[in-house]
C-alpha cells in the first residue's frame, strides 16, 4: 500500500504516527487474511465446479449414447 | 521517542490518505462470502477516517515548531499538572513504557499465537503502566487516548491497579469499539471487555460510571456473546451496591434506568441480554421504595421519580411496562421481580407501625403490584413472580428494601447481603416451581399474592406487638384468641407450598371475620387505600 510508504519516519516520528501505523498494519493484515480467504473460497468453488462438469458430461453421455452408460 | 515531522511530507501524506479513503468507500458488494473482507475495509477507512486524517490535520494547521518564543512552548492546556517538572530520565522510561506498550498492544491482536505476550509479560507491563499511571500526568493521558482507539487496553488495566478513570475509559472504549474482524478478533475483543468488567467488580462507584457513558449500556443489552453471570454482577455492583455505599449516587443510577427504559423500546425492542435483564431486575429491591411513590396514573403519563435533590423522569407508564415487560422475559429476571414486589409490600406495613391504618402508603404498594401485573405476558412469569413475592414476605426481607438501611447489616456488605437473600429465595422457588404447570394458576396472581403479603404482614404486626394493639383498637381481643393466631401464622410461616400458604391465609381471614370483630376491623382499615381491594379481583379460589 502507497500509504506505509508515505508515512515512514521521514514523514512524521512520534508516538501517535507509531500508533496510526501500527493500527495500519494491523488492518493491512486483516485485509490480507480476508483476500486469502476469498481466494481459498473461490479455488474451492472453481474445483467444485470442475467436479459438476466432470459429473454433467458423463451424464449426458449415458443419456446420449444408444447402447447406454459408456465407460 | 523522538517527535518530528516534514511538512510537505504530512501534506503529501494527507492527500494520499484522502484519496485511499475514497478508494475504500468505493468498495462495496453484496455477497455474503464476502463480508469479513468487507468489515475489514470498513474499519481500514474508519481507521484513516478517525485517526490519522485528525492527526495529520492537527498537524498541518499546528503552529508548534513556528510559535517559539524565548520563554518556551505555551502550555497545551491549563489547569493544575501533577507533575511540574519530570525528572529528564524518568521521563525517557515513560516514553520507553509506552513504546513498549504499543508493541504489546499490536502483539496482542496477533493471528499467530507464539506472536502473542506472555501472562508474565502482561502483568509486568500492566503493573508498571499502573504505578505510573497514578504519578505521570503524561502516561495517565497517552493511556485515555489509547484506551479510545483499541480495546485490548481493557485487557492491561484489569491486570492491576490503574486509576479509575483510566479503568473506566478502557472498558468504556472497549464496549464502544467497532466488531472486529474474524473469530479471533472477536474473542479477542469479548476477553479483553469481560476481563475489565471483573476488574471493576471490587470498584462499584466506576462500574455506575461505566454504565452512565451513552452507549454502553445498549453495548450490554446487545452484545448476547458476553457471559450471563458476568453482566448480571456488573450491573448490579453498579446499580445496587454503587448506590449502598453512596446513595447520593441514586440520582445518576436513575438515569442509567431512564436510558434503559429509552432503549427497551428501540435498539433493545428485540430483547436484552438475559444477564442485564437479571442485574437490574436484582437491583430493583433498592429502588422500590422511590419507584413505586413515582407510579401514579397508567398510560402516557410520566413516571416522575422524586429524589432529595432532584426529580428524574424515568419515562411514561407505558415505556416503564415495556422496560418491566422486557426485564420479565427472563425467568431468573422474574424471581428478582417477585422479592421486590413481597419485600416492598412487607417493608411499608412494618416501617408504618401504628400508622398503618393511616395514610397512603399501600397504594404505593398496589401501584407497584399492577404495574408488575400489566407487564407480566406469561401465566408461568406471574407463576413465578408471585411466589416470589410470597417467599420474599416468608422470608422477611423486607430489610434489603431502599439503599442506607442495609448497610451494616452483614460484616460483607449490604451487596453481599443481597446476593446470598436474593439466592436463597432465587433456590427455593426454583425448586417448588419445576413440576407446577402453569395452568393451576389462574392470571393476575401478583397482585392477589402482594394482597395476601399486605395481610400477613398487618396480622404479624399486632400478633408480635402487644404495645401497638390498644393504640389500634385492639385491646378487647383476648390472650386466647391471641396465641390462636400466632400459631396460625407460625403455621402459615412454616408451609412451603404457596398454593396451600394461599389457602390458609384466606383460612386465617375467615377466622378473623367470624371470630374477631376488632381485628377484621382493623385489617378493613389497613386496606382502605385505593385500590387495595381491587387486587382481590381475580384472587385464586383458596379451596
Amino acid at each position: 500500500m502507497r500509504l506505509e510508504q508515505l508515512a515512514g519516519d521521514d514523514t512524521w516520528r512520534g508516538l501517535r504516527p507509531t500508533l496510526c501505523r501500527t493500527l495500519l498494519a494491523t488492518n493491512v493484515h486483516q485485509l490480507h487474511q480476508a483476500a486469502d480467504d476469498l481466494r481459498w473460497q473461490a479455488w474451492l468453488f472453481e474445483q467444485r465446479a470442475d467436479e459438476l462438469d466432470v459429473i454433467a458430461r458423463q451424464q449426458l453421455q449415458t443419456v446420449h449414447h444408444p447402447f447406454g452408460r459408456v465407460g | 521517542m523522538e517527535t518530528g515531522y516534514d511538512l510537505e511530507r504530512i501534506r503529501r501524506l494527507a492527500r494520499a490518505t484522502s484519496d485511499a479513503i475514497e478508494q475504500l468507500w468505493s468498495i462495496v458488494s453484496d455477497d455474503p462470502a464476502a463480508q469479513d473482507a468487507l468489515d475489514a475495509v470498513r474499519l481500514t477507512r474508519r481507521n484513516l477516517q478517525d485517526h490519522w486524517m485528525p492527526l495529520l490535520g492537527q498537524i498541518i494547521a499546528s503552529q508548534a515548531l513556528l510559535g517559539w518564543n524565548a520563554t518556551g512552548p505555551v502550555a497545551a492546556r491549563s489547569g493544575p499538572r501533577r507533575s511540574g517538572r519530570t525528572d529528564p530520565q524518568r521521563r525517557a522510561q515513560d516514553r520507553q513504557l509506552l513504546d513498549d506498550l504499543l508493541l504489546v498492544l499490536y502483539d496482542l491482536t496477533s493471528h499467530d499465537p507464539a506472536d502473542r505476550p506472555t501472562d508474565t509479560e502482561l502483568q509486568q507491563l500492566a503493573t508498571e503502566l499502573a504505578e505510573r499511571a497514578h504519578r505521570s500526568d503524561t502516561v495517565a493521558d497517552r493511556l485515555l487516548e489509547l484506551a479510545g482507539i483499541t480495546p485490548s487496553l481493557a485487557l492491561l488495566t484489569s491486570l492491576a491497579d490503574f486509576p479509575d478513570h483510566i479503568t473506566v475509559a478502557a472498558l468504556v472504549g472497549a464496549l464502544l469499539a467497532d466488531e472486529p474482524v474474524g473469530a479471533l478478533g472477536t474473542r479477542h475483543h469479548l476477553e479483553a471487555v469481560e476481563a475489565a468488567m471483573t476488574g471493576l467488580l471490587d470498584t462499584p462507584r466506576a462500574a455506575l460510571d461505566v454504565l452512565l457513558v451513552p452507549g454502553t449500556l445498549a453495548a450490554l443489552g446487545t452484545w448476547e456473546l458476553l457471559d450471563d453471570d458476568l453482566v448480571r454482577e456488573f450491573v448490579v455492583t453498579a446499580l445496587h451496591d454503587a448506590v449502598v455505599a453512596d446513595p447520593t449516587r441514586r440520582r445518576d443510577s436513575y438515569h442509567v434506568l431512564a436510558e434503559l427504559t429509552l432503549l427497551t423500546g428501540t435498539t433493545l425492542d428485540g430483547g436484552m441480554q438475559a444477564g442485564l435483564a437479571r442485574g437490574v431486575a436484582a437491583s430493583l429491591v433498592g429502588y422500590v421504595d422511590t419507584l413505586a411513590p413515582a407510579i401514579r396514573r397508567e398510560g402516557g403519563s410520566e413516571v416522575l421519580v422524586v429524589l432529595d435533590d432532584e426529580t428524574v423522569v424515568l419515562g411514561t407508564y407505558e415505556q416503564v411496562t415495556d422496560l418491566f415487560g422486557a426485564i420479565l422475559r427472563d425467568p431468573v429476571a422474574q424471581v428478582s421481580v417477585g422479592i421486590a414486589a413481597g419485600a416492598y409490600a412487607t417493608a411499608v406495613v412494618d416501617a408504618r407501625g401504628v400508622e398503618i391504618v393511616r395514610g397512603s402508603h399501600l397504594a404505593r404498594v398496589t401501584r407497584f403490584a399492577d404495574l408488575v401485573g400489566d407487564a407480566t405476558r406469561s401465566e408461568q412469569a406471574e407463576l413465578v413472580v408471585a411466589a416470589a413475592a410470597a417467599e420474599a414476605a416468608r422470608r422477611k426481607l423486607g430489610t434489603l428494601v431502599g439503599v442506607g438501611v442495609s448497610v451494616g447489616l452483614t460484616a460483607a456488605g449490604a451487596g453481599s447481603l443481597l446476593r446470598s437473600a436474593t439466592g436463597r429465595v432465587v433456590s427455593a422457588v426454583a425448586d417448588r416451581l419445576v413440576d407446577v404447570e402453569p395452568g393451576r394458576m389462574p392470571g393476575r396472581a401478583i397482585p392477589a399474592a402482594i394482597y395476601d403479603v399486605v395481610t400477613i404482614s398487618a396480622v404479624a404486626l399486632v400478633v408480635r406487638d402487644p404495645a401497638l394493639r390498644a393504640p389500634l383498637g385492639l385491646g378487647g381481643v383476648t390472650s386466647t384468641q391471641w396465641r390462636g393466631l400466632a400459631d396460625r401464622m407460625t403455621g402459615i410461616e412454616r408451609t412451603d407450598d404457596p398454593a396451600e400458604r394461599a389457602r390458609q391465609v384466606l383460612r386465617l381471614e375467615r377466622h378473623i371475620e367470624d371470630e374477631i370483630p376488632d381485628l377484621d376491623h382493623y385489617l378493613r382499615e389497613v386496606r382502605d387505600v385505593e385500590n387495595l381491594d381491587e387486587l382481590t379481583e381475580d384472587r385464586r379460589p383458596g379451596e
